[in-house]
């Protein structure tokens, strides 16, 4: 609903100058941008257009929108979730290279991993000025992403996510580790060379591999 | 013996050709060591009870051309999302002197929604037509290797002297799709012909192993290590 004030408020801002100054097709465009907005803007968007229609108020200040600290709506569209298959994974442990790597393998099916993702979240904070780089890889099922956004939105998460789109699991779980039967959570820990130093498997996962992490840095 | 040796061929070749076979032993939170029976292994025989009040063991199914043991609970999603083609697949199978073994690992200490009377209402509800075994103790689950839910193994059928092997390693489907391994690897087997993929990796939830601290706790003893004769 705040997400609905904010974009309205930036519609009629935009419209709400003298009509006279305003030509038409920028009304025009409003309105259709309203229409083309998501649903729940849709009982918004009719109110909001009888209104721009039949008056064009001046601009004031109630029109502007008030940049606050809570702005959460932007942030589900900047939830990055990469596909990754087993090059892709590969791929994106190289761009970390110099860094301890976590990754961390889950899924909203899973409950003791939807259980330790905060433990996963607070891991990033309190090590990503260590020179330590956590990535989440959920192995949602196909077509589930948009939860999965949802999921780590909900959570904060500020670590980078992928979402593995393997259509051979045989051969993306055993790339990743031939000591891996596919259960999650699993977490693996990789070296400054991006070796492979250590793979939890389990709910005790995350705890065992930051004691991993201690002792890479030290 | 020739499918054996042709299975052994396969297994070799696909050693080879991997660089590394999948680890047999891996950690498991829990478990400290937990070691997948081999592709061409004896099957572990077991003794465990069942929904249904009785007692049930491989050597009970002597004649069955196959035994499809599913490492399988009541709580993890993966199970739930596969409970309905396992039955499905019990029930087209069964008819073909097939025996499937539905086998929970997970105890009611370590999961509540996986205790002996949340099997049988699941067992119940779904109208399984085959046995749905409690492995209290873990030890078959821990002699299977089983590492996650649902994890199937699929076995061949019993020589002269009742001993099976282990034909198959991995899970029901492809993530919901085709392949059906349990379909394809059964046709197979029952054609009298060699399974391509006997081992293959899914995700799926970790089997709730107790530590071993756990176990002595519960048992008095540590149950893995000392068998009853």
């Amino acid at each position: 609903m705040k997400y609905q004030r904010y974009t309205m408020d930036a519609f009629s801002f935009s419209v709400s100058a003298p009509a006279a100054r305003i030509p038409r097709r920028f009304l025009f465009r409003g309105v259709s941008l309203c229409f083309l907005g998501i649903g729940l803007l849709f009982t918004g968007c009719s109110r909001e257009e009888e209104v721009m229609e039949a008056e064009a108020p001046a601009p004031d200040s109630e029109t502007v929108p008030e940049i606050t600290e809570e702005m959460p709506d932007a942030a589900v569209a900047d939830i990055e979730l990469r596909p990754v298959d087993e090059e892709g994974y590969q791929e994106a442990l190289s761009e970390h290279k110099g860094e301890i790597i976590v990754v961390d393998f889950w899924a909203t099916w899973c409950p003791p991993c939807v259980e330790s993702f905060p433990k996963l979240v607070e891991f990033d904070a309190e090590y990503r000025d260590k020179g330590v780089a956590v990535i989440g890889a959920s192995v949602d099922f196909p077509g589930t992403e948009a939860e999965v956004k949802e999921f780590i939105e909900k959570h904060n998460a500020e670590f980078q996510n992928l979402f593995v789109e393997a259509e051979n699991m045989n051969s993306f779980i055993s790339s990743v580790s031939s000591d891996w039967g596919g259960g999650v959570p699993a977490v693996f820990v990789y070296d400054r060379d991006g070796e492979l130093a250590a793979q939890y498997i389990g709910s005790a996962a995350i705890d065992q591999a930051k004691n991993k992490v201690d002792a890479l840095l030290n | 013996m020739l499918k054996q040796s042709l299975s052994l061929l396969a297994f070799a070749a696909m050693v080879i050709w991997s660089g590394s076979a999948f680890a047999r032993t891996v950690s498991i939170t829990g478990a400290e060591q937990v070691t997948l029976v081999e592709i061409g292994e004896q099957a572990p025989e077991f003794k465990l009870f069942g929904v249904d009040l009785q007692y049930h063991s491989l050597s009970m199914y002597q004649d069955k051309e196959a035994i499809v043991v599913i490492f399988h609970c009541n709580h993890c999603p993966i199970s739930k999302r596969n409970v309905d083609r396992i039955v499905a697949l019990g029930n087209e199978y069964q008819e073909k002197n097939v025996q499937f073994l539905i086998i929970n690992p997970n105890p009611v200490d370590k999961v509540a929604a996986d205790g002996f009377e949340e099997m049988k209402a699941r067992a119940e509800e779904k109208d399984f037509p085959f046995p749905y075994l409690y492995d209290e103790t873990q030890t078959v689950a821990f002699d299977y290797g089983a590492r996650r839910t649902d994890h199937v193994f699929i076995l061949g059928e019993a020589d002269e002297e009742g001993v099976r092997q282990v034909e198959f390693i991995g899970p029901v489907d492809n993530r919901g799709d085709d392949p059906i391994y349990i379909a394809a690897v059964l046709d197979t087997l029952l054609a009298g012909e060699t399974i391509e993929d006997p081992e293959i990796s899914a995700f799926g939830c970790t089997v709730k192993y107790r530590t071993q601290e756990e176990r002595i706790e519960r048992f008095g003893y540590d149950v893995f290590e000392d068998r009853p004769e």
